[in-house]
């Protein structure tokens, strides 16, 4: 159905770059690496009337990691947009860190810093805040100190609206990153913190960092799975459309706490709902594919559900085969 | 006799020739006057058409009056019978003026009860109406081959009881390769018909001269052999858009009668300024040929010349939308920050149907999904052909859902309801 939808839509699409733009994710669909690269090559050179994004999450959601990762290099080859390099530097790391190699994507996190220092930034911070990632100490205290050198500047008007919550976004990741070096307390101030912050819009993005933050701290700290459900209680679920795609404001970490504790309280029907709906065609879908599937795997068990749990497993360590030494899900 | 009293016994005597001209200079001043009123109070045409016999009736009855008079006045000329007391200038008068009157009261009593607006049986299904692009001839406007639709729904969308088609799905489904071609009826009652639309509207649109004319039929699908209803407007090309207003006041009072092409005159669409629709029109264009960078800037053009159209601020938020989510358009996209708190604050310039959008937009942008989907699933319940509303129902469930705790595949199935209703729906996938 999406690819009679797609061919319709091509059919359809009037506008030359539109056309051209779809044909694209037609290739991508079809794993038709010669039309893409041609492709590529044309949006190359006319970098800022298309859309990259759409091939790339096609390849991810599909889980095809392979045409993915030649699609983020292609990017990451332009000659004339710095913006398509730096995405194709981040978006490599991000495919990188789903297959639980973190060095690799370290080095691509090095390459979008020299284009663009700042993005390069929040990109390690949010990876290396990973619920699921247990990456070396230096690597934590590295981004602990980028961020703490961090002042984001007085968002301006017509700036990016994300922008406007720069403020809240240094601290909710130095919170995260205080819960993950240890320093619980530490992380609990930057939570309060946050909910003093201005926010001239009144949503409800503030409240929703500061709750993911504490439920965040009382998970790392083995507090009851009921503790740490309580804790995620005040989140309202409300997601500013400016926000959607941006990884920290997306609630995919209190997803995945919320769905770390269910497991654990053994309300598996509950936890499963939560694995296998909420991370669908999310921004970290590709970082958080395998480290759900290991989480399923074990509802699964516990639900003497083996044959579908052995197919969950699998699908975790296929994409884990090349992991780092010592990166794999909390208890595997 | 001094020339005073010859004047005043002219006057009380006056020629059949006089009485002729005086009759018709007034005549023609009451019929004038009667077509004015008619036209702005959107009186039935049978008052125009019943006001004409009174008159035409009138001159004979002048006439003979006239003549009777005259003779009664040289006392040789007519004979001294019952015609001279029934043939009096009190008579002639009292009977105009009588049956004016009775025209007058049979009309108020038109409007002050009119017949029963035929409504939809319970369960019955509200007819479509799909507005065809223009066949566009002798080098007008070849943005009002695509605008007309726009222009047309916007007017045509306070009828009760009525669904517009959207108008990409319209306009994808005419097919028409370029402004000039024509679509024929038949063509398109079997396009309307194969889609379930009950009615359709082929407007053709002529320039010559600096002058526009034009021109719409209304066709019922299922017997496209006789227009239900015509109507045409024109004149300076400038006035285009005045005359396509008209146009659709016309077309509407003769099909669905007087409250109804009121509503229509009432309409406010949001501007006066030609530059401003010249753009907004251009935008939705550009936006059904998914390119929406140019519609982007077509919008804003539109705002930029009327700052208080708030339609054009509602669209420039929603195609911003549609492309914030690629960064290589963040610099154009971050120049529309003020796009829906502009709509917001001109809602009362929107009409119904995108005042609801506009509430139900505003609770997707805010990320409030609760209210979001009921207010969507609220305006497909009035209005179950608009695709618009359809697809950014998809859109919030797809968005919305994960951080609900439910799967963004429910917006599947509401996608494919997208494509099932326009198979042309080119917003992105």
């Amino acid at each position: 159905m999406a690819s009679d939808s797609l061919n319709t839509m091509l059919k359809a699409v009037r506008g030359t770059g539109g056309r051209t733009h779809n044909e694209l994710i037609n290739a991508v669909m079809r794993g038709d690496d010669q039309t893409a690269e041609e492709l590529f090559a044309l949006f190359d050179a006319r970098p800022t009337a298309i859309n990259l994004s759409y091939p790339l999450n096609i390849a991810q959601w599909g889980g095809d990691y392979s045409m993915a990762e030649r699609v983020a290099r292609g990017h990451t080859r332009s000659e004339n947009a710095d913006a398509i390099r730096l995405a194709g530097h981040l978006n490599l790391a991000r495919l990188l860190v789903g297959q639980g190699e973190w060095g690799a994507a370290a080095l691509e996190l090095e390459g979008a810093a020299d284009v663009d220092a700042e993005q390069a930034r929040m990109a390690r911070a949010v990876l290396t805040t990973l619920p699921f990632l247990s990456i070396p100490r230096d690597d934590l205290e590295r981004a602990m100190e980028e961020l703490q050198r961090w002042s984001p500047p007085v968002a301006e008007p017509g700036s990016p609206p994300e922008r406007a919550y720069d403020q809240h976004a240094r601290l909710y990741l130095l919170g995260l990153l205080s819960s993950k070096l240890g320093d619980g307390a530490r992380a609990l101030e930057y939570a309060d913190a946050i909910v003093q912050l201005p926010d001239e819009a009144e949503t409800a993005v503030p409240g929703e960092l500061a709750t993911t933050l504490r439920a965040d701290v009382a998970w790392r700290q083995g507090n009851s799975p009921a503790d740490v459900l309580r804790a995620l209680e005040p989140l309202r679920g409300q997601l500013p459309a400016v926000l959607y795609n941006h990884p920290v404001f997306g609630q995919e970490h209190a997803r995945y706490v919320r769905a770390s504790a269910l497991q654990q309280a053994g309300q598996n029907d509950e936890a499963l709902r939560w694995l296998e709906d909420t991370f669908i065609a999310s921004p970290g879908q590709v970082y958080y594919l395998a480290p759900t599937r290991y989480l399923v795997a074990q509802v699964l068990d516990a639900s003497g559900r083996p044959e579908e749990a052995a197919e969950a497993r699998t699908t975790y360590l296929e994409l884990w085969s090349d992991a780092d030494a010592g990166i794999s899900p909390p208890g595997s | 006799m001094s020339a005073l009293k010859k004047f005043l016994d002219e006057l009380r005597h006056p020629s059949l020739w006089q009485v002729l001209g005086v009759y018709l200079a007034g005549g023609w001043a009451v019929f004038t006057v009667i077509l004015d009123v008619s036209e702005w109070l959107l009186l039935p045409t049978w008052v125009v058409r019943y006001s004409l016999v009174l008159l035409l009736v009138g001159l004979p009855v002048t006439l003979v009056t006239s003549y009777v008079q005259q003779g009664l006045s040289r006392r040789d000329l007519v004979p001294r019978t019952g015609v001279r007391r029934f043939f009096t200038w009190r008579n002639a008068l009292g009977g105009g003026v009588l049956a004016f009157a009775a025209l007058g009261f049979v009309t108020a009593a038109r409007i002050v009860m009119p017949a029963a607006s035929p409504q939809p049986a319970a369960g019955a299904t509200v007819p479509q109406l799909a507005i065809f692009p223009a066949t566009v001839r002798g080098g007008a406007d070849s943005f009002l081959h695509e605008g007309i639709v726009d222009l047309l729904r916007g007017k045509l969308a306070v009828i009760a009881n009525l669904q517009i088609v959207d108008p990409g799905t319209a306009i994808k489904a005419a097919g028409m390769q370029s402004p000039e071609v024509v679509l024929e009826v038949g063509r398109a009652a079997t396009i309307a018909s194969e889609r379930g639309w009950g009615l359709f509207i082929l407007p053709v649109i002529t320039a010559s001269g600096g002058e526009i004319r034009i021109q719409a039929s209304l066709f019922d699908a299922e017997s496209p052999e006789e227009p239900l209803a015509l109507a045409d407007a024109g004149g300076d090309a400038v006035d285009v858009f005045a005359h396509i207003d008209e146009l659709a006041v016309d077309l509407v009072f003769a099909q669905f009668g007087r409250a109804s092409a009121r509503l229509v005159r009432s309409a406010f669409q949001g501007t006066e300024s030609r530059a401003a629709w010249e753009n907004f029109l251009r935008g939705e264009q550009a936006m059904r040929d998914s390119q929406h960078d140019v519609a982007l800037e077509a919008f804003q053009s539109a705002v930029e010349a009327d700052n208080t159209f708030a339609l054009a601020y509602l669209r420039t938020a929603i195609v911003a939308a549609l492309m914030e989510t690629d960064g290589s358009f963040s610099h154009l996209v971050g120049s529309a920050p003020n796009a829906l708190p502009g709509a917001l604050a001109l809602a009362d310039r929107l009409d119904e149907r995108d005042q609801d959008f506009l509430d139900a937009y505003e609770a997707f942008r805010a990320g409030d999904g609760d209210r979001a989907e009921g207010a969507f699933n609220a305006m497909l319940l009035e209005r179950p052909g608009d695709v618009e509303a359809r697809f950014f129902l998809a859109q919030t469930l797809l968005r919305l859902n994960p951080v609900r705790g439910r799967s963004p595949m429910e917006a599947r199935a509401v996608f494919e309801e997208v494509l099932r209703a326009d198979p042309g729906f080119t917003c992105p996938i």
